[in-house]
């Protein structure tokens, strides 16, 4: 017996050891099938969400669509919308048609052919109520339209659309449908003068008071390319636009010194500023911004990455040229510019309005001179609406008996 | 007769008065002197218009402020008599009101005169750079303009029949708390009579007209 027990013992040690192996490798397995079932599992439930996030949003439009009953065609634009807001919508993208026309001339049509608007219409889902016992709270609404929106298609491309409250009067919808119609036509321009007009042709009229306002930004520019250009030297305007190329020392054409302490506070993005501010010891930084060491600046402006100083001449004052050269260049000249070979932008403005890009320059430059806000007196209407309440309060003060 | 006028309002309101006169002449001194914004004898012209720009808030303020305590101080005296003085005079009552508003609009001219003043001083000894221009007669007519409004109000207020002036604020009061509560309530959308007070007191030939553009000693 003595002799056996080690055996047996030994050999329930060893099956001991093989059944926890086996358990192991079992287990292993067994984690490893689950594992597998589970990321299976994961995949499928992962695609079923997908197809039914594509579902949604394919219902989504198709709801969205449902009220887009009326066809509205006015010249070559063609919008889709809801009967209720079938006749604005008519009477507006024909005002707008006839505004693209204007400018575009021929060019509008092919335009058409590639624009497609869509004005829909939203109804808030619920409306505040207050009680007293409970305080705010939403309830649904009467399902009134609260706002619409609109949106064009490009070629299946979709351009920023716009949404307004409603009732929406004829003239906005205009306005904001040309500005679609805008956005549209510098998608089709070379993309050079694309970027530099920021993906927007203007075709809108000024808006009241806009020459007078862009002079005094202008007079009041951080670049000090920029003032004299507004001061009515030519050379600087052409820097300033960059019409001819963006220099390579952009800070040493477009600033003078005395802008460079406030350069380096706002140029670029402030991701751009952060790696200047990481080299720059903070007194140094001081010596810039508050003591206006020069030196300091241009180490500092040096640091900066640089497409961090972008084109000076603000984007309106570039949307005006523009528009100036279309004025100039009559009905093809959009046609002229999409089709421009040229590199430089002077040179595809140039070509649009068919006359030398100074001599649209110098014309744009009168067109701002000339106006140039005069002397801020006070308007006669202001005097009048002043003197006109003054004469009530009097009038009322005579008549007063304060001892009563 | 106008001159007692003057002087007695002007004795009871000098000190708020000689106040407004330094305080005239201190904004365009604190705005052109600024060296932070000056480099090499220059103006960086942004930093300086935007100086500006603050500084005719603080006109606006100084206008209101001034024409405030000119008007109240217009009707103090009369009013801690009971008006008996006022109409012992041997003068019609609406030439009494007429001299008292006079005397008030001459008092605020002369703090927009101070306006001018020193606004035209500090703007001649300032490195202004070619493309700003200084327009401190512009700014003092504006100023006086503008204070002259605001005084007439409080002015007529104050000359009013006190039982109107409480029948009209608290009508107006009424009026205003049900529109918000039945905007709060949903019966309307949004309080109407508040946005239509707000509209036509801030509409552009408004009685508040003045307040809405800038009051720029400096410009382009």
């Amino acid at each position: 017996m003595s002799d056996r027990r080690p055996l047996v013992s030994r050999f329930a040690v060893v099956a001991r050891a093989f059944m926890a192996c086996a358990l192991v490798v079992c287990a292993g397995a067994l984690q490893a099938q689950q594992d597998a079932a589970l990321i299976a599992r994961r995949d499928s439930l992962r695609a079923r969400a997908e197809a039914l996030r594509v579902e949604v949003a394919r219902l989504e439009a198709i709801e969205r669509d449902s009220g887009l009953a009326a066809d509205v065609r006015a010249g070559g634009l063609h919008l889709r919308t809801t009967d209720t807001l079938r006749a604005v919508a008519a009477a507006a993208l024909a005002d707008a048609d006839a505004d693209a026309r204007r400018m575009l001339g021929a060019e509008a049509d092919l335009l058409a052919n590639h624009l497609q608007f869509t004005l829909r219409e939203h109804r808030a889902p619920y409306r505040w109520t207050y009680s007293r016992s409970g305080g705010p709270s939403a309830v649904e609404a009467d399902g009134r339209i609260s706002r619409v929106s609109l949106e064009g298609t490009l070629d299946d491309r979709d351009l920023l659309g716009v949404s307004l409250d409603y009732p929406v009067d004829r003239a906005e919808l205009a306005s904001n449908a040309l500005m679609i119609v805008e956005r549209a036509i510098a998608h089709r321009l070379p993309a050079s003068i694309a970027a530099w007009l920021n993906y927007r042709v203007p075709l809108r009229p000024d808006p009241p008071g806009f020459w007078p306002e862009l002079y005094r930004t202008l007079a009041t520019a951080d670049a000090a390319a920029v003032r004299r250009c507004v001061a009515g030297d030519r050379t600087s305007c052409r820097t300033a636009f960059a019409l001819d190329s963006v220099p390579v020392d952009r800070v040493a054409a477009w600033y003078d010194a005395s802008d460079y302490p406030a350069l380096a506070r706002n140029a670029g993005d402030p991701l751009q500023r952060s790696g200047m501010y990481r080299s720059v010891a903070r007194d140094e930084q001081d010596d810039c911004t508050v003591r206006n060491h020069l030196d300091t600046c241009r180490r500092m402006l040096a640091l900066l990455p640089v497409e961090a100083f972008r084109i000076p001449m603000p984007e309106t004052a570039r949307g005006s040229l523009t528009r100036l050269a279309l004025e100039m260049g009559g009905a093809r000249a959009v046609e002229r510019l999409r089709t421009s070979t040229d590199t430089s932008v002077g040179q595809q403005l140039a070509g649009a309005a068919g006359a030398p890009v100074d001599s649209v320059l110098d014309r744009w430059m009168q067109r701002v001179i000339a106006a140039r806000p005069s002397s801020p007196l006070p308007s006669a209407g202001f005097v009048l609406a002043s003197l006109a309440c003054i004469a009530v309060c009097v009038t009322w003060a005579v008549r007063g008996q304060p001892w009563k | 007769m106008f001159r007692a006028v003057l002087y007695t309002q002007w004795k009871s309101s000098r000190p708020v008065l000689l106040l407004a006169m330094l305080v005239a002449g201190y904004i365009p001194v604190q705005t052109l002197r600024s060296m932070p914004y000056k480099s090499a004898d220059t103006y960086h012209i942004p930093s300086l218009y935007y100086g500006i720009t603050t500084a005719s808030t603080y006109y606006q303020l100084l206008a209101l402020a001034t024409a405030a305590v000119v008007a109240i101080a217009s009707w103090q005296a009369d009013a801690a008599r009971q008006h008996v003085y006022a109409l012992s005079l041997p003068l019609p009552r609406w030439r009494f009101v007429l001299l008292r508003f006079g005397a008030g609009a001459a008092l605020l001219g002369t703090v927009a005169a101070a306006v001018g003043l020193f606004g035209g001083v500090a703007a001649a000894l300032a490195p202004l750079p070619p493309m700003l221009h200084a327009y401190p007669v512009g700014l003092a007519i504006r100023f006086w303009l503008g204070a002259l409004v605001p005084f007439a109000l409080i002015f007529a207020l104050l000359a009013s029949n006190p039982r109107i002036v409480r029948i009209l604020v608290t009508a107006g009061v009424t009026l205003v708390a049900v529109d918000m509560m039945l905007a709060a309530v949903g019966v309307i959308e949004s309080p109407v009579i508040m946005t239509w007070m707000a509209e036509a007191i801030y509409a552009s030939n408004g009685p508040l007209a003045a307040f809405l553009s800038k009051w720029m000693l400096v410009d382009v």
